[in-house]
């Protein structure tokens, strides 16, 4: 039996949804995992709580507090709205709430990455003249390749099985905010849907396999690079 | 010439020093680990900034504590060799060298032949030996044309012969290069084979600055801590047959048994303190051929319970004896004994 056109469009949903809110998320995630690797100020820890809070909180939780923060007639969704970003009840407001509880699990492996660079090759690169921008791009980035690669494996891979939030914030639409995980809870919730369940639980398994595969071969590569 | 003026506390530790260095050769700061000299060339690159002074090269003002002066480290042009060469690890040798100096190739060539790093210009650093690393690092740091090159124990992490191999370019790179050179060591081979210009620290203090001949006790930390005797010399002439070096220094003629004829006019010869026997009657009939007669300066105690005698055989000179043959001998201040050298290091 072929996929439903419904099917079809939730696995393409999360797989856009996943991408769009690792993509979204990777520069403010590098800039974070920068200034918190990389320097000491106030409020450094109460920054670092703050990401990393997704990851404690119950997901209904952080959903709820998006319709809050991005709904239509907050501060923020106010002026998204006005730059014709419009969150509520579309798949732009799916990849909000990927991007948020997946956000920690992208900024670590970075952070961890930096911290790990040997402070004595950015100070060598800036005797040889190079300023802060440019030790960054030549050194300090392509450095850290290996954990911005990994965060946004794990990203992706939370990103694709993202439900409580979503489901919270832009509710359960069949081709606009129902994404795999939600498509999946729906068929398991309807008489017969057993099947349909089966197969996007497979296809999710394949999805996530994929992507650590593709992770693992790209890290390979960053090593050899260096080693070679 | 680049004036040093710094002063800056760690906890501790603290550091107040004041020195120049002259716009050519190459300045050694010797001192033990611990003493503060790695962080002394950290903060003329700017690496560490100091509570208060003033550090200066040829009218640049790097730093200024009264008018506020922080020069950048990207600002400086200080090219840095550091112990651990801190190759980019991300880039092959070729990139590495560039890294400073992009887009002049003719220099790169230049550079590197000198080096003898060509076949290694498309490695990655990962791949290098300690040597070659450090001889990479010495060439990234000279093609981005300083104003002045700071080497922090670059020969630190390598085996004798690496070392060996990397002295060698001692006399070719400054003058290539012409470039005043601070360098860091506490190896007091390296103080006597590279140095032209000496400053000793200690504690975060200048002990003393100055030239070679004379007495020096651990020069180096590295070596035992004994009195050693440092004397520049001028080659005189070679015995092909009993491969004897012919030299002269201050108190008069050296031979010292040598493989080649030395290639350099100048050089310097050290003696330590236990290498040296005293006699009172003149020594006939024995194998020593270094005896010189001399007058004692002064007799004293050492830390390990023998007795340093201080000579003055033209130029400074220390022997080691035991309180017996002291008490035998009856040598006394002010007066003349024969210093016969069984060994003389040549530092060529």
């Amino acid at each position: 039996m072929p996929f439903s056109a419904e099917e079809v469009n939730a696995i393409l949903l999360s797989v856009r949804v996943a991408a769009c809110s690792v993509i979204v998320g990777l520069l403010p995630a590098l800039f974070f995992a920068y200034i918190l690797a990389r320097f000491e100020f106030k409020g450094k820890s109460l920054l670092d709580s703050l990401i990393h809070l997704p990851l404690v909180i119950p997901p209904v939780v952080t959903g709820y507090l998006l319709i809050i923060f991005l709904g239509r007639h907050s501060l923020i969704g106010g002026f998204f709205e006005k730059i014709g970003i419009k969150f509520a009840f579309n798949w732009k407001g799916a990849v909000a709430a990927a991007l948020v509880m997946s956000f920690p699990l992208l900024v670590r492996p970075i952070r961890l990455s930096i911290e790990a660079i040997d402070r004595g090759l950015e100070d060598a690169a800036r005797t040889l003249g190079a300023g802060r921008a440019r030790v960054f791009m030549t050194v300090t980035l392509p450095l850290s390749l290996p954990g911005i690669i990994s965060g946004s494996v794990l990203a992706l891979a939370r990103s694709l099985g993202e439900f409580g939030a979503t489901m919270t914030f832009v509710s359960n639409i069949p081709g606009e905010t129902q994404t795999l995980p939600l498509a999946l809870y729906s068929y398991t919730q309807t008489p017969g849907g057993e099947i349909m369940a089966g197969r996007l639980c497979a296809v999710s398994i394949v999805i996530a396999a994929a992507a650590l595969a593709a992770s693992n071969i790209l890290a390979e590569r960053a090593k050899k690079r260096i080693q070679k | 010439m680049i004036d040093v003026n710094l002063q800056k506390s760690f906890g501790g530790f603290s550091i107040d020093v004041e020195f120049s260095v002259p716009e050519t050769g190459i300045t050694v700061l010797a001192g033990a680990s611990g003493s503060g000299k790695t962080s002394i060339i950290n903060m003329i690159a700017g690496l560490i900034k100091p509570d208060s002074g003033r550090i200066s090269a040829g009218g640049r003002v790097f730093f200024d504590s009264q008018k506020k002066i922080n020069l950048a480290v990207n600002k400086r042009r200080c090219g840095c060799v550091f112990q651990d060469g801190r190759l980019f690890p991300n880039m092959n040798v070729r990139k590495n060298l560039l890294y400073g100096a992009p887009g002049k190739s003719e220099e790169l060539d230049a550079a590197v032949n000198l080096l003898g790093i060509e076949h290694l210009l498309e490695r990655m650093p990962a791949k290098l030996s300690g040597g070659e690393k450090q001889r990479v690092s010495i060439g990234r740091a000279l093609l981005m044309k300083p104003d002045i090159l700071l080497m922090d124990e670059p020969l630190a992490s390598l085996d004798s012969e690496r070392k060996e191999e990397l002295m060698r370019y001692r006399d070719k790179l400054p003058k290539r290069f012409s470039v005043p050179v601070v360098y860091v060591t506490h190896s007091q081979q390296e103080i006597l084979r590279l140095s032209d210009e000496l400053i000793r620290i200690e504690n975060g203090r200048v002990k003393s600055i100055g030239i070679h001949n004379g007495e020096y006790i651990g020069l180096g930390t590295s070596e035992r801590e004994e009195h050693v005797s440092v004397f520049e010399c001028s080659l005189q002439g070679y015995d092909s047959e009993s491969r004897a070096v012919i030299a002269r220094f201050p108190g008069g003629v050296f031979l010292i048994t040598a493989e080649s004829e030395p290639p350099s006019g100048n050089f310097r010869a050290a003696v330590n303190a236990s290498d040296v026997a005293v006699s009172l009657d003149e020594p006939r009939n024995i194998s020593i051929s270094n005896i010189f007669r001399g007058k004692i300066v002064k007799i004293e105690e050492n830390n390990a319970g023998n007795i340093t005698v201080h000579a003055d055989i033209g130029t400074p000179l220390a022997s080691y004896i035991s309180r017996s043959s002291l008490a035998r001998l009856g040598l006394s201040e002010g007066g003349e004994a024969y210093f016969l050298i069984k060994a003389v290091s040549l530092m060529l």
